[in-house]
């Protein structure tokens, strides 16, 4: 995909301006590996767009998948974040944190807005997602060895999570499967640092328990 | 050290960037925590499990989507690319024109019951002077108006009052009379006894 003129003269974001790395860094902004490639979408440069789509398209299903575990829905919210990122990239502000903090936090904004409309539903469905996660706990317990790996391990632990409060949930699989720095997650989750530890840490607490029950051992 | 605290540093703790000092003392605390002990023994099991989940990918097709659905011409695009022009078309829809013309119908009754008359503004109505007269004698008749009002019902009630007084002394009362009355006289009763 190229950068066309036609397309350079309907650009969205055409003559909306960010600061440069080097003019972030001048005023005390810590330089933003993803800023030159918004800066450059802001230009017009259709394969930045495309750069960013590819650079974060997995980190994005990833946090959508980890927190609905379900594919197809995981997708759909990764297309409706990025189509949210494309329309409000003018709104981007490098000042205000970095651009994979505000795509975290526009993801999550989507993810919370999902498990609410979802949630009528989810209670519906309790009674089957509890007897699937006793089918997968007979069938660990059922083994010589219950330490599992790979994919099934991860079927585990999406079993699991599916258990945790959405603020727990949000937390752990940000810190821990998407490895974001506490004051990121801070930032997308909008909440103070100690708060964001503190949930880490009962999420995990949470989650373990959860595993154990499901007869995983260490 | 409190738990909550505890709860907080274990995350350092884990990562191995708290102090030697600072270690020791979350380890002092949870030697004599039972609950502190067990959220950090959970929190090392589940660090090594994850370790064993693999990293989530994403379906091969979900990018190609995204940037089909964000190419020039797309709805998105479209969206985009609006600003204030999709405004200004919303102004022109049906909807809107509807609901201004049911504005003004609505504006425009209420200041006929009102009794505003609406006519050609000249520069002599803007005049200070002249607005506060008017305002001025407009309050003045309404005051006279619901002054009038009040003395006219009080009069009224007056009037009524005195008449339910005289009442009794010239009809008979209106339960003497009524036939639905059930209750037997002291005369009925006699008349049907033995």
């Amino acid at each position: 995909m190229t950068a066309s003129l036609a397309w350079r003269a309907w650009v969205p974001w055409e003559g909306v301006r960010v600061a440069s790395p080097h003019e972030a860094a001048g005023a005390g902004i810590s330089a933003d590996p993803d800023a030159a490639l918004v800066a450059r979408c802001l230009t017009g440069d259709e394969t930045a767009w495309e750069s960013l789509v590819r650079l974060h398209t997995r980190r994005v299903y990833s946090i959508c998948y980890r927190f609905i575990g379900r594919v197809e829905e995981a997708q759909d919210l990764t297309q409706e974040a990025f189509l949210r990122v494309f329309r409000n990239l003018r709104s981007f502000n490098l000042a205000s944190g970095s651009f994979r903090t505000w795509l975290t936090r526009l993801t999550r904004n989507l993810l919370i807005d999902h498990y609410r409309r979802t949630k009528k539903e989810k209670r519906v469905e309790s009674i089957e997602d509890q007897l699937g996660v006793l089918e997968e706990t007979s069938t660990v317990e059922g083994r010589p060895e219950a330490r599992v790996a790979g994919r099934e391990a991860g079927e585990l632990l999406q079993a699991a999570l599916a258990r945790l409060s959405p603020e727990l949930r949000e937390a752990v699989v940000l810190r821990d499967l998407e490895e974001m720095e506490y004051r990121e997650i801070a930032e997308a989750l909008g909440v103070p640092d100690g708060t964001v530890k503190s949930r880490i840490s009962r999420g995990r607490a949470e989650l373990a328990r959860g595993l154990k029950r499901m007869g995983v051992v260490s | 050290m409190k738990c909550a605290d505890f709860e907080i540093r274990l995350c350092e703790y884990l990562d191995g960037s708290l102090t030697a000092a600072a270690g020791r003392e979350l380890e002092e605390h949870a030697s004599g925590c039972a609950v502190c002990a067990a959220l950090a023994a959970d929190s090392k099991f589940l660090a090594g499990f994850i370790e064993r989940v693999p990293a989530v990918e994403a379906p091969p097709e979900l990018i190609t989507n995204i940037l089909y659905r964000t190419q020039p011409g797309s709805p998105a695009w479209r969206a985009a690319t609006a600003g204030w022009g999709a405004w200004f078309r919303s102004l022109l829809g049906p909807r809107f024109a509807m609901s201004m013309a049911m504005t003004v119908l609505s504006v425009s009754m209420l200041y006929r019951v009102a009794g505003v008359k609406v006519r050609q503004l000249e520069v002599a109505d803007l005049n200070p002077v002249k607005i506060w007269r008017t305002v001025d004698g407009k309050a003045q008749q309404l005051w006279a108006h619901g002054v009038k009002v009040y003395q006219n019902v009080r009069f009224l009630y007056e009037i009524q009052s005195q008449l339910r007084e005289l009442a009794p002394a010239s009809e008979p009362p209106e339960s003497a009379a009524a036939p639905d009355d059930r209750r037997l006289t002291p005369a009925d009763k006699q008349e049907k006894g033995p």
